[in-house]
């Protein structure tokens, strides 16, 4: 269930995608979708980093979106044609967890924000645990 | 900071992010054993930390990380500009 459209920046710390919201697209209904949706965009888009990221390797990386902190939502809903702007900047990571913190913004105006924690390259949950063995 | 100020402001962080008791925070509390912290909650932590050394934490010393002590020994050795001195 592929939600972004584009992948349109990127370094290998920071990310930034797009999408138009369509009326056919998952979760709208009567012409809206649910800002929550929100997060799965910045899972979608820091995914979208760590694909782009180990292109060399398509199909040997998978991740998973772990948990969020200080999700703010500026608007209860958006609406079919809104052109999103998703953008993630890695804050810390390491070869099985990392964290993002991510914005959404329409027309330069910021409707979501969060920190997403994902694990990423098929980590178990063990990677970032103090004590845990190297 | 002087070394009671890194435990305080540490303390301060354990207490916000991950809603401790004050009261249970011991330098010697191991984080998983003793505060129920686990891997998403250290992620947490090690953001909050770059937040005070102005550093990001090297993943590899974040891996021996065990105690409160710990925290505190990384985070003077990072504002010091030692480096590291955890101990492996």
């Amino acid at each position: 269930m592929l939600l972004i459209d584009e992948l349109v920046h990127c370094t290998p710390h920071d990310v930034t995608c797009t999408v138009t919201v369509r009326a056919d697209a998952p979760f709208v209904v009567d012409g809206r979708v649910p800002a929550l949706v929100s997060l799965e965009l910045f899972a979608q888009t820091v995914a979208a980093l760590h694909a782009y990221l180990h292109r060399d390797h398509p199909g040997g990386q998978h991740g998973k979106l772990l948990g969020t902190r200080e999700l703010e939502l500026a608007v209860d809903h958006f609406h079919v044609g809104d052109a999103l702007t998703i953008t993630g900047h890695e804050l810390w990571h390491d070869e099985h967890l990392a964290q993002f913190r991510c914005e959404l913004h329409r027309n330069g105006e910021r409707l979501a924000a969060a920190a997403i924690s994902v694990a990423h390259g098929g980590a178990q949950d063990q990677g970032a645990r103090p004590g845990a063995p190297p | 900071m002087t070394r009671a100020e890194i435990y305080q402001r540490i303390t301060g962080i354990l207490v916000k992010t991950f809603e401790l008791d004050p009261a249970d925070i011991r330098p010697e509390s191991r984080l998983y054993e003793d505060l129920d912290l686990d891997s998403i909650d250290a992620v947490d932590m090690f953001v909050e930390l770059h937040e005070v050394t102005g550093r990001r934490i090297d993943p590899q010393v974040a891996r021996k990380i065990r105690t409160v002590q710990d925290i505190v020994a990384l985070v003077e050795a990072e504002l010091s500009g030692a480096g590291v001195a955890v101990d492996s």
